[in-house]
């Protein structure tokens, strides 16, 4: 079965495609719309196809493709297209796919971030009304993305839109590599980590989805994960695998930000990222010229910071990034319906996949070959 | 993507005062245009005029599309830099240097590491027997990309002829062999199945070498994992550690007393990418002085890579 899968080459995406390859009876056409986020999914004997996120319509899907995937989500403004109008833009093209080809499926992979704000100890279900506070854009998005695909005519007959929790795993960014990174860096500092989640491995996700595939039924499920943790039980296995920094708890206010702390150091990141632009120095010994050096040299330190480089390979996660109310609050949703229409589904607790998850750290961040060794001479 | 590393060297280093940049790519040209509109000494065209000669042509273009370029301007410009990897295979860069041979321009191929003087410094050391015999070499260069691609170029077995090894395995080849005058493959490992199909393409491969008087030599390279960027030249006496991408180094001896600093004869220690193209341009393209960085040396790499392509088992344990 040919399937098209929007956004395969991201963290999600790819581990679908990963296993749908291994498993076999599914071929992936991969549609990405960035050259950057291609490395592991090229590695694969996979149809990889370049789209302008901004323009869907310019893709035309096969003839044998019954099936659409769509892990892709727009949250940024692209080629001065704002994320809503890429989202209605997405829906369009999917409308007049189903149009061109009345078979068509979609699988859309929502998030549980359309529950935002969520409660203390309430765990939502389907039904819940979606209202995301309006500074929260990505949750307003995906809330977008849900209800336009499902304005597409006859929606509840042919798509099927999954909400997975915290998802984790292989080259997930922001709870797996982000994670590790931090406590590679050193201490983790934390103000709240109680806030209760449920996890779900990423593989476990995936084969939901491949399930989903070969056994199609329509929809909308939350999908967490099999157990609730706490954020500091979860941080904690993370800091297990790494062996290195910990968790410290810094009292409330007690070590605050001042808000010249956090213009600066947002500056400094700023800068550092502009630092990489060929211009950069070429500019700035430019201006430099022009001021007498101990200017300079302060105007260095203030802004790069003193005798500061960002590390080259692994940036560095400023500590205060767990230091958030986010960390303090239940995200929670329920499984009822999940469970009892998808019984296959059997996720991984975290303490199940810590293997998996400490190779993976072996080699994200090592130097392991996975080879044999040379005989030294 | 080149058009930002190249052009403001051959204006501000080069002393060019009028660029044409070829962009066959309707969008890619429309934002090119965007970009230098307003300027009266760059102009952007869908295709290389017919005539006119030029001071300095740069061939920027995937790989397997460089051949045609060399035919059209070989005998129309004074200097030829050509990106690295010289071309998609050993086949195209064996026909690109043989139809440079005669030409009259002084040829270069981009490998821009040249510029580093840490790894001739190492072969200094190692010819002298400084530090004693050396005995193994382990490089590894990866990092995950996020290079601003132009196209899909990169992930495209049919334009650039592989993976990381036509990436970065290039520059890296190329470090190993300002240390050994000798430098034949043993075995080779990749992450894709280069067998079955023609589309897959590696993220990661094990080279492992032997350079003069037989010493290992292991190349680690990756575009989805995070290496060091290091090389450790283990000498009897002593190990000395590379970084692959700037100039440092740390010599660390028996007995634990070490030192760290930079290579002499090289630009600085702490490098960004663009500085090290400054230099490059400064040591090679302006001073008009191509050894190191000419088409014999691009062959050299290029059979190795031809061989690795060639001889590459399966690896396991990725994700």
């Amino acid at each position: 079965m040919k399937v098209a899968v929007f956004g395969g080459s991201g963290f999600l995406g790819y581990d679908f495609v990963r296993l749908a390859l291994k498993e076999g009876g599914v071929t992936p056409v991969v549609y990405s719309s960035s050259a950057k986020s291609l490395s592991n999914v090229a590695r694969h004997e996979v149809d990889i196809r370049l789209y302008p996120s901004a323009e869907p319509a310019s893709v035309t899907l096969d003839e044998d493709v019954d099936l659409l995937i769509n892990f892709s989500h727009p949250f940024e403004r692209r080629d001065g297209i704002s994320g809503y109008t890429q989202v209605q833009r997405f829906a369009d093209f999917v409308g007049a796919a189903r149009r061109h080809n009345p078979r068509l499926r979609l699988i859309h992979t929502s998030s549980m971030s359309v529950y935002e704000p969520f409660a203390p100890g309430h765990e939502f279900d389907e039904r819940a009304s979606l209202r995301a506070p309006r500074h929260d854009r990505y949750a307003r998005e995906k809330i977008c993305a849900e209800q336009a695909l499902l304005a597409l005519p006859d929606a509840a007959s042919w798509q099927l839109h999954l909400r997975p929790t915290v998802v984790y795993g292989p080259f997930c960014g922001v709870w797996t590599d982000r994670i590790f990174e931090a406590f590679m860096a050193g201490d983790v500092d934390y103000r709240d980590l109680s806030g209760r989640i449920q996890p779900l491995y990423g593989e476990d996700l995936s084969r939901l989805l491949l399930g989903a595939v070969r056994n199609f039924r329509p929809g909308i499920y939350n999908v967490p994960g099999p157990e609730t943790l706490r954020w500091q039980e979860f941080m904690g296995a993370f800091a297990a695998l790494v062996g290195h920094g910990r968790l410290r708890h810094r009292a409330e206010g007690g070590g605050a930000q001042t808000w010249i702390g956090f213009y600066t150091s947002n500056l400094r990141e700023l800068l550092h990222a502009v630092r990489r632009e060929p211009a950069f120095n070429r500019i700035a010994l430019r201006i430099a010229r022009h001021l007498p050096e101990r200017s300079v040299l302060a105007i260095r330190d203030l802004l790069l910071g003193r005798g500061e480089r960002a590390p080259r390979n692994v940036e560095a996660r400023g500590s205060d990034e767990y230091m958030r109310a986010f960390f303090a609050e239940d995200r929670l949703v329920s499984a009822a319906q999940v469970m009892r229409d998808f019984p296959d589904f059997k996720p991984r607790a975290l303490s199940a996949c810590a293997d998996d998850l400490g190779r993976y750290y072996r080699y994200r961040y090592s130097d392991d070959q996975f080879v044999e060794e040379p005989a030294h001479g | 993507m080149g058009v930002d590393f190249h052009l403001p060297r051959l204006i501000t280093l080069c002393g060019v005062t009028a660029v044409t940049i070829v962009e066959v790519d309707a969008r890619r040209r429309a934002d090119l245009a965007e970009k230098f509109g307003a300027r009266n000494d760059v102009q952007v065209l869908p295709a290389l005029p017919q005539d006119g000669r030029y001071d300095i042509a740069v061939i920027a273009t995937p790989p397997r599309l460089h051949a045609p370029y060399v035919e059209e301007l070989k005998l129309r410009c004074r200097q030829l830099l050509i990106e690295k990897p010289l071309a998609n295979d050993l086949a195209g860069a064996l026909a690109i240097a043989a139809s440079l041979a005669d030409a009259p321009c002084q040829a270069f191929v981009c490998h821009i590491r040249r510029a580093l003087g840490s790894f001739a410094l190492v072969r200094e050391l190692r010819q002298r027997g400084t530090f004693g015999r050396l005995r193994s070499v382990r490089l590894a260069e990866g990092g995950v990309f996020n290079w601003k691609a132009a196209s899909i170029g990169s992930f495209s077995r049919q334009l650039n002829g592989g993976g990381v090894l036509q990436d970065t395995g290039p520059h890296a080849l190329d470090l190993l062999c300002q240390v050994f005058t000798e430098l034949s493959l043993q075995r080779s490992w990749m992450d894709a199945d280069l067998t079955r199909g023609a589309r897959a393409i590696e993220a990661n491969c094990v080279l492992h070498l032997r350079g003069d008087d037989q010493v290992p030599v292991a190349l680690a390279l990756s575009r989805n994992r995070n290496f060091s960027n290091r090389a450790h030249f283990q000498f009897e006496g002593a190990e000395l550690t590379l970084d692959v991408r700037d100039n440092s180094l740390s010599l660390r001896l028996d007995d634990g007393v070490g030192v760290q600093g930079v290579a002499l004869g090289g630009p600085l220690q702490r490098l960004e990418y663009h500085e090290l193209f400054d230099a490059f341009y400064r040591r090679f393209i302006v001073a008009g002085d191509n050894r190191g960085v000419a088409m014999g040396d691009a062959l050299r790499v290029a059979h190795l890579i031809d061989a690795a392509y060639a001889r590459a088992e399966a690896m396991t344990g990725g994700f």
